[in-house]
């Protein structure tokens, strides 16, 4: 025996009342806005961190920063205007050039090098140009050319006019190395100042901690070795003189 | 005779009706740093020439923001092929020791685009690539 159940026939969901859409009108990003979103890429620290960066010259810095937003956050970089992107990449560069030289203890991570931009080579194309006799060097490779040719210029493009480049026929020329080595730009005084003693440290005893203090063994491991037998002044203080400076322990 | 003549017709015909490729044959022409030429491929092509002793990068931004790079080793010729449209454009040296040149691109089907790189001291120029 077979059991009939009638059921209710299914209701099919009444459609869901359309609604107009809403226009949303999303408002363009500040340069402050991609300045913050840009700062929480790790990528972006990396680049800012590495030798690769930190030992160039300022305006290739620029460069490097302006790359790494094309290809990290290039929709939101290339809206901006020329004059925003530019400005962008400056507070950026300025961000990480203050932090640099806050966290650094090492005198060379703030090293910085001179503008180059007179001397930097740039990469320059088949076909257009114009003459940039007045910025080169004696010794540059200079491409003629292509003088007379019209030049086309897009008011949406070169986001850093100073980092442009010019281009001319073809003229095979060598690159100059124009990028200054990080030894070339140490700066003397506070190098020699803290030179380690022997080579063996880095590391600058400040005077302040001889007091806690009471064996120069201690001073000798910390590579201080030069220091002679004490000078007692009055009050018992051992003075310690060395090539490094004097250390005071009472 | 009249049989020939339209037969004839009708060979020719089917003749000037099979699918031309698209003309190759003009003269390329300058548009910004480009020579613009024909190609059969419907896709652009990009074809850099680096007669420089750097590395250089060819980094275009679509309208959508997506980067392509093309790595060109010196002394060496690199092909990237692309699809249609307006490009934001960079060319960089890998050590950072060349400036860079920047510009905006309109890039067509069945088109090639070739540009050749030097390195040239000095200088601040902006360049326009496309049609």
């Amino acid at each position: 025996m077979v059991l009939l159940e009638i059921r209710p026939k299914p209701v099919a969901a009444a459609p869901a009342p359309v609604t107009p859409a809403r226009s949303v009108t999303v408002l363009p990003k500040t340069v402050n806005d991609i300045f913050r979103e840009a700062w929480e890429h790790t990528s972006l620290h990396d680049l800012a961190s590495s030798d690769e960066y930190r030992f160039l010259p300022t305006g290739a810095q620029a460069d490097k920063l302006d790359t790494w937003c094309r290809m990290t956050i290039g929709k939101d970089y290339l809206a901006l205007g020329q004059n925003d992107r530019e400005r962008l990449v400056n507070d950026l560069q300025d961000e990480f050039r203050a932090s640099s030289q806050i966290a650094s203890l090492n005198p060379e991570s703030s090293r910085e090098s001179p503008d180059p931009l007179a001397s930097v080579p740039a990469i320059t194309g088949l076909g257009e140009g114009k003459s940039a006799a007045s910025s080169q060097p004696p010794n540059a490779s200079i491409a003629k050319p292509l003088a007379g040719l019209p030049t086309q210029t897009s008011p949406s493009a070169s986001p850093v006019p100073s980092q442009g480049g010019q281009v001319s026929p073809q003229v095979n020329g060598p690159i100059p190395s124009t990028n200054p080595s990080p030894a070339t730009n140490a700066p003397a005084g506070p190098v020699a100042q803290n030179a380690p003693i022997e080579g063996s440290s880095t590391y600058e005893y400040p005077e302040q901690q001889a007091h806690d203090l009471d064996d120069l063994d201690v001073l000798r491991s910390l590579h201080f070795k030069p220091y002679g037998p004490p000078r007692i002044e009055p009050g018992g203080v051992r003075v310690y003189t060395g090539p490094s400076g004097t250390v005071r322990i009472r | 005779m009249k049989l020939r003549f339209a037969l004839f017709l009708l060979i020719f015909a089917a003749g000037c009706q099979s699918a031309a490729p698209p003309i190759t044959a003009a003269p390329p022409t300058r548009q910004g740093i480009f020579m613009v030429s024909g190609q059969d491929k419907r896709e652009p092509t990009v074809v850099v020439s680096n007669d420089t002793d750097a590395t250089l990068h060819l980094l275009m931004n679509n309208s959508e923001g997506k980067a392509l790079e093309l790595v060109v080793q010196p002394r060496s010729v690199g092909t990237l092929d692309v699809p249609k449209g307006h490009y934001e454009a960079k060319v960089y040296d890998d050590a950072g020791k060349v400036r860079s040149s920047y510009g905006s691109a309109d890039i067509a089907e069945y088109k090639e685009y070739r540009a050749e790189f030097i390195v040239e001291m000095g200088g601040t120029y902006h360049f326009h690539i496309g049609d």
